[in-house]
């Protein structure tokens, strides 16, 4: 990801286990060994992106730069809200009971 | 044969009718025309169930001679000039999550390939020829598995059943894989599946680990009642690389075989992959492995060390031009020093086998996805086309150019 996107990704809010009732904005990802699906989704700042592991594996999901936000799917930070507005693209890692592979997704946030 | 072709494509194309764009795959609760949960509330539990399908048909054409009963040599799954119905493929996933810890896979498979995937022990015994298994049934049971995510830490998984192996880069599905034929380290270098138990925990977001057990290489019963040793590393360094690492250890011998002796059979298998030039996929995958006393170099009686082992490495590139369009470059090479493992050639003779396969794939419609493919192959000694009752090959290089066509249901 081009550093002009670090003060967004720094933004970028995890959400952690307890599930937020109110909020009906976003989109949901589901990540499968071969790919993301959708691989690209376009959301409204402020907007929630979940991600739904079906990789068999633990899927390990990483956003770019010096700040980049990781987790592994399965655990509490699986859902991610962005508050800025840009492109940000993430790579799937597959491994741990699985066999291995890899792929990109990308989220394109749209301004308010 | 037309008629089943007829049939075949007549299917595929009343399924077409009847499934939106193939994803990866789809959650039961979207088959079943149910809401989706608004986000930011808990998923439904059909939600978290995934449905994936696929059938697969191939020609291939080798452009050489085959061999009798048009055999491609070291190929498996592709048969020269003739029409394969490939795999009809109906998967049913759960994984494990917090709100329902608890997760299943159930995979069952239809036609060719099902031959060559089978375990010992479900739909193949010990007297069942290999390694075309033509005798066997053609649907199998590739999959059967339960699973839990305990509170342990960040989570320990525990799966136990039958799964598909973690050795190795390309799978037994097919469209799932880069290429449409399988690399020798696939075909003959490593197993397919096994019957045990795993537990993965990830000591933290940049590595995890799996620990297990297993009845053996594609083995369902344990003929040897040794229980093997299965494991994996798992390390993300940064957001464009991933390394990893496993292995499978123990004695997949008889008991006759080893005369007392307990005689292990090793891989080692790593897979590194690269995520970091846009619309490019690169991986490399390697592979060491051997057994000790190889039942193949025992049998010749005239060796003073009869280990065997094995090595290779294939390296992968992709390109999506559009994302409908995809070339596929495979280049490998596969080491048998003591010639154990192809099969074809005199035991205790070093050959190595080297190969390069370009594909296109093109994504038609729908789920419908077709694939052009060349494959050469080059053998160090004689390897191809078996002349004299498939006793004696008389080629170095096997060609073959493939059409396959795949439907990618749900």
């Amino acid at each position: 990801m081009s550093t002009n996107r670090l003060p967004g990704l720094v933004a970028v809010a995890l959400i952690l286990a307890a599930p937020v009732l109110s909020l009906a904005h976003g989109v949901t990802i589901v990540v499968s060994r071969e790919r993301s699906t959708p691989e690209s989704v376009e959301i409204v700042q402020g907007d929630e992106v979940h991600w739904t592991n079906a990789s068999g594996g633990i899927a390990h999901v990483w956003f770019a730069g010096a700040e980049g936000i990781e987790f592994n799917l399965g655990t509490s930070a699986s859902h991610v809200r962005f508050d800025r507005p840009g492109t940000y693209k993430y790579t799937v890692h597959i491994g741990g009971g699985t066999k291995p592979h890899a792929h990109t997704g990308t989220i394109v946030v749209k301004p308010r | 044969m037309k008629l089943r072709c007829a049939i075949v494509l007549c299917g595929a194309l009343a399924l077409a009718g009847l499934v939106r764009e193939a994803a990866a795959q789809t959650s039961l609760a979207d088959v079943l025309g149910r809401t989706a949960t608004p986000e930011g509330q808990p998923k439904t539990l059909f939600e978290e169930m995934f449905l994936y399908g696929y059938l697969e048909n191939s020609y291939v054409v080798n452009l050489g001679h085959a061999s009798p009963h048009n055999v491609n040599d070291l190929r498996f799954y592709d048969h020269d000039a003739n029409y394969s119905w490939n795999a009809l493929e109906l998967s049913f996933k759960k994984d494990p999550s917090e709100r329902y810890p608890w997760g299943f896979g159930v995979v069952t498979t239809a036609g060719m390939d099902s031959q060559k995937n089978h375990s010992l022990g479900i739909f193949r015994d010990l007297g069942d020829g290999g390694p075309y298994f033509r005798n066997t049934a053609k649907y199998d049971l590739v999959e059967a598995y339960g699973s839990v995510l305990l509170p342990l830490g960040e989570g320990l998984t525990v799966k136990a059943g039958k799964w598909a192996t973690l050795i190795g880069y390309e799978v037994y599905e097919s469209p799932k894989n880069l290429n449409f034929s399988r690399d020798f380290l696939y075909t003959l270098g490593t197993p397919y599946t096994h019957t045990g138990l795993l537990a993965t925990y990830p000591f933290a977001k940049w590595i995890s680990a799996t620990l297990g057990f297993t009845m053996g290489w594609d083995n369902s019963d344990n003929p040897n009642g040794y229980l093997k040793a299965i494991g994996q590393v798992a390390v993300t360094p940064s957001d464009k690389v991933s390394i990893t690492t496993s292995f499978h250890v123990g004695p997949e011998q008889l008991r006759s075989q080893m005369h007392g002796q307990v005689n292990q059979r090793w891989i080692v298998d790593t897979t590194v992959l690269y995520t970091g030039i846009d619309k490019v996929t690169l991986a490399v995958n390697f592979d060491f492995a051997g057994e000790e006393n190889d039942p193949a170099l025992v049998a010749l009686g005239t060796r003073k060390h009869n280990n065997s082992s094995w090595s290779g490495v294939a390296v992968y590139g992709a390109y999506d031009w559009t994302k409908a369009l995809r070339t596929v470059l495979r280049l490998e090479y596969f080491a048998d020093p003591q010639a154990v493992r192809n099969g074809i050639t005199p035991a205790g003779h070093s050959v190595n086998y080297y190969e390069i396969t370009p594909t296109i794939e093109y994504k038609i419609w729908r789920g419908l996805i077709g694939r052009l493919e060349y494959r050469h192959d080059l053998a160090s000694r004689n390897s191809f086309s078996l002349t004299d009752f498939s006793t004696k090959p008389t080629s170095r290089t096997q060609d073959t150019f493939t059409i396959a066509l795949s439907y990618v249901f749900f």
